[in-house]
């Protein structure tokens, strides 16, 4: 069997378990594995790295991660193996949540400038009309 | 309850049964009457409601039961979406309103398709208005369906990728029409695009608690929660009573005139227990089917508008086509979704695309031992609308050549359209259908039967707005 099957058959946890306690993942914590993600992922832009830990901190409090063996493997094989974040849809939330967390659309989407949390993860609950594509941040006149 | 008969008793306080009731008690003949209302869940304040979104705890939050436990799902793979409680669905719809266009009443004489239903789009025109004026829907000045009086409210803006399509497609690509107020109006702040429409953060949106239609404040009116109505005495082609439990006791009411104004699901199961023999009570039971189109665009940002349905599109909605397959009609999402690729955060552009189908003899809603609890069983989409969903994905591209496009990529259907409709559909005559014009049970004729249950076809447009105009015109042509 193909490699690329085998991890298609078995899934990341199953993948994970077997190939990752040598690296010694298991003494990583989720919240370094998540920051870990972020910053791989984006490490084009200018990260605040102290930002992307505050964040982490608050989009685990009371996550379902906390309580997902699965879940807390999914992380960590994608942080160890840098596999695409695409693979767990957890993680990928996890990423543009940070995004979305930040003032990074706020500034247009400009990668030259430091990208820095706001404080709150991102729900329209917390902070309303907070969508950063909507005509309130591009008026009609200006598009 | 303060009596034990009443002129009217209505069951439910969703769009069908509030709009029903507005009407009824504008009519000359109704200002003595005595109306009772039985509603099965609660209150929930939409204040609450954002209390729980937030994380807070509210004690409202278990009032009402999760709609999934009050029915029998037969088919897994198939979502039913609605809410209990006082206003039913209008605490979870996203306001969306188009019109029906003419053709969807008239689907045999035009396409060969279902059945034409027994009253058309003219009849219902001055209704649409009323409704239309009543939530203060935003809208645009050109429109797919004709339109006699402007919206009450300016339309919501477009994005770049909206403003593309429309000056390509004019007004087959409209600005949606839509109960969240662009501009504050009636206690309601003005939509800020937050998307997440089915409990608005900022109270911009059209529901039965901020309707100011003072229906339920109306001292001819007396509304009682958590009753549970179940069955209705059927006798000699009348309905003489409506039978509820509350608090865990039985209640008998009689009433001159009855209105079902609950979900398709339950209208159904409350027809049934009382023992109505229609051959199409409960039957053809279905939604529309609706699946997600990413478009991602080459250099072009698409960036402004407002808020999760932006805008719709008819191009792929009316025409001969529809003798084959499926009508689809087009709502562009401007969610803060993006792409996670450098330079490219914004160049993408998702749109829901909505398929009608067809009442079906195998969908259908049967009783269970559990009175209260519908069972309900569902085959799958018709193969006209999965025609519909390959005819789309063929001609996507073409109807796009305006765009940049890099690829497109569909999601699978979305497992609920949140749109239950066609259980007591309506006819002509007995023989194909459960209700009448005036939405009267044919054969029970002070039995009204309300909602989206009474659709003889399923149009792919948002039902909300037609199913509250055929409440005002029953009532206005009844009383």
């Amino acid at each position: 069997m193909k490699r690329r099957s085998f991890l298609r058959l078995t899934g990341l946890t199953g993948a994970g378990m077997i190939a990752l306690p040598s690296l010694g993942y298991v003494y990583t914590s989720n919240q370094d594995a998540a920051v870990g993600v972020i910053m791989n992922e984006l490490h084009y832009l200018k990260l605040d790295k102290k930002g992307v830990e505050q964040f982490v901190n608050d989009f685990f409090k009371s996550h379902y991660i906390n309580e997902s063996l699965r879940a807390q493997i999914n992380l960590r094989s994608i942080y160890y193996l840098g596999l695409d974040i695409k693979k767990s849809e957890m993680v990928t939330e996890l990423v543009h949540n940070y995004l979305l967390s930040t003032d990074f659309f706020l500034n247009k989407m400009d990668e030259s400038k430091p990208v820095k949390y706001l404080g709150v993860v991102y729900t329209p609950y917390a902070k309303p009309c907070s969508n950063p594509f909507s005509s309130l941040y591009y008026p009609q006149e200006s598009i | 309850m303060k009596h034990t008969s009443y002129d009217l008793v209505v069951i439910g306080t969703g769009f069908a049964s509030t709009f029903f009731l507005h009407k009824y008690l504008s009519k000359a003949s109704a200002s003595q009457a005595k109306v009772l209302v039985l509603e099965k869940g609660h209150l929930y304040p939409h204040a609450e409601r954002v209390k729980e979104k937030r994380g807070e705890d509210t004690p409202y939050a278990s009032l009402n039961p999760a709609s999934q436990d009050t029915f029998d799902n037969h088919n897994e793979k198939k979502g039913w979406v609605f809410t209990q409680g006082f206003g039913g669905s209008s605490n979870c719809w996203y306001g969306c309103t188009p019109r029906f266009m003419p053709s969807d009443f008239r689907m045999q004489s035009l396409y060969g398709i279902g059945n034409d239903w027994p009253l058309q789009y003219n009849d219902l025109e001055p209704y649409y208005e009323q409704v239309e004026e009543i939530m203060s829907i935003s809208g645009p000045a050109m429109t797919p369906f004709p339109k006699k009086a402007s919206y009450p409210l300016p339309p919501h803006s477009f994005s770049t990728v909206d403003k593309i399509l429309h000056q390509e497609y004019g007004h087959l690509y409209i600005n949606q029409p839509t109960a969240r107020a662009s501009v504050a109006v009636n206690g309601r702040n003005a939509c800020c695009a937050s998307t997440v429409c089915h409990v608005c953060p900022v109270n911009a949106k059209f529901t039965i608690e901020n309707s100011s239609m003072g229906v339920y404040e109306d001292p001819r009116v007396e509304l009682l929660y958590g009753a549970q109505v179940y069955s209705l005495d059927l006798e000699q082609d009348v309905a003489r009573k409506a039978n509820f439990l509350k608090d865990g006791k039985e209640y008998h009411v009689a009433a001159e005139v009855i209105a079902l104004g609950t979900n398709a699901m339950f209208n159904a199961n409350i027809l049934l227990n009382s023992g109505d023999t229609n051959p199409f009570t409960g039957k053809g039971i279905g939604e529309q089917i609706g699946l997600q189109a990413s478009v991602y665009l080459d250099n072009l940002e698409n960036v402004g508008g407002s808020t999760w349905v932006n805008a719709n599109g008819y191009m792929l909605y009316d025409g001969n086509h529809r003798k084959d397959f499926a009508a689809c009609l087009m709502e562009s999402n401007n969610a803060p979704y993006f792409r996670l690729e450098r330079g490219k955060w914004r160049q993408i552009a998702n749109f829901r695309m909505v398929f009608e189908d067809l009442p079906e003899a195998h969908n259908f809603v049967s009783t269970t031992a559990d009175r209260m609890k519908p069972a309900v069983h569902f085959k799958g989409p018709s193969d006209y609308a999965l025609r519909g969903i390959e005819n789309m994905k063929a001609k996507l591209p073409s109807l796009l050549s305006r765009l940049p496009v890099e690829k497109i990529e569909y999601a699978a259907p979305y497992e609920s359209e949140a749109h239950i409709l066609g259980s007591t559909r309506m006819s002509k005559t007995a023989a194909e259908g459960v209700i009448d014009s005036h939405l009267l049970h044919h054969q029970y004729r002070n039995l009204f039967v309300l909602g989206s249950g009474s659709f003889t076809t399923y149009t792919p447009a948002n039902p909300t707005l037609t199913l509250s105009a055929l409440s005002l015109y029953a009532a206005d042509h009844s009383f």
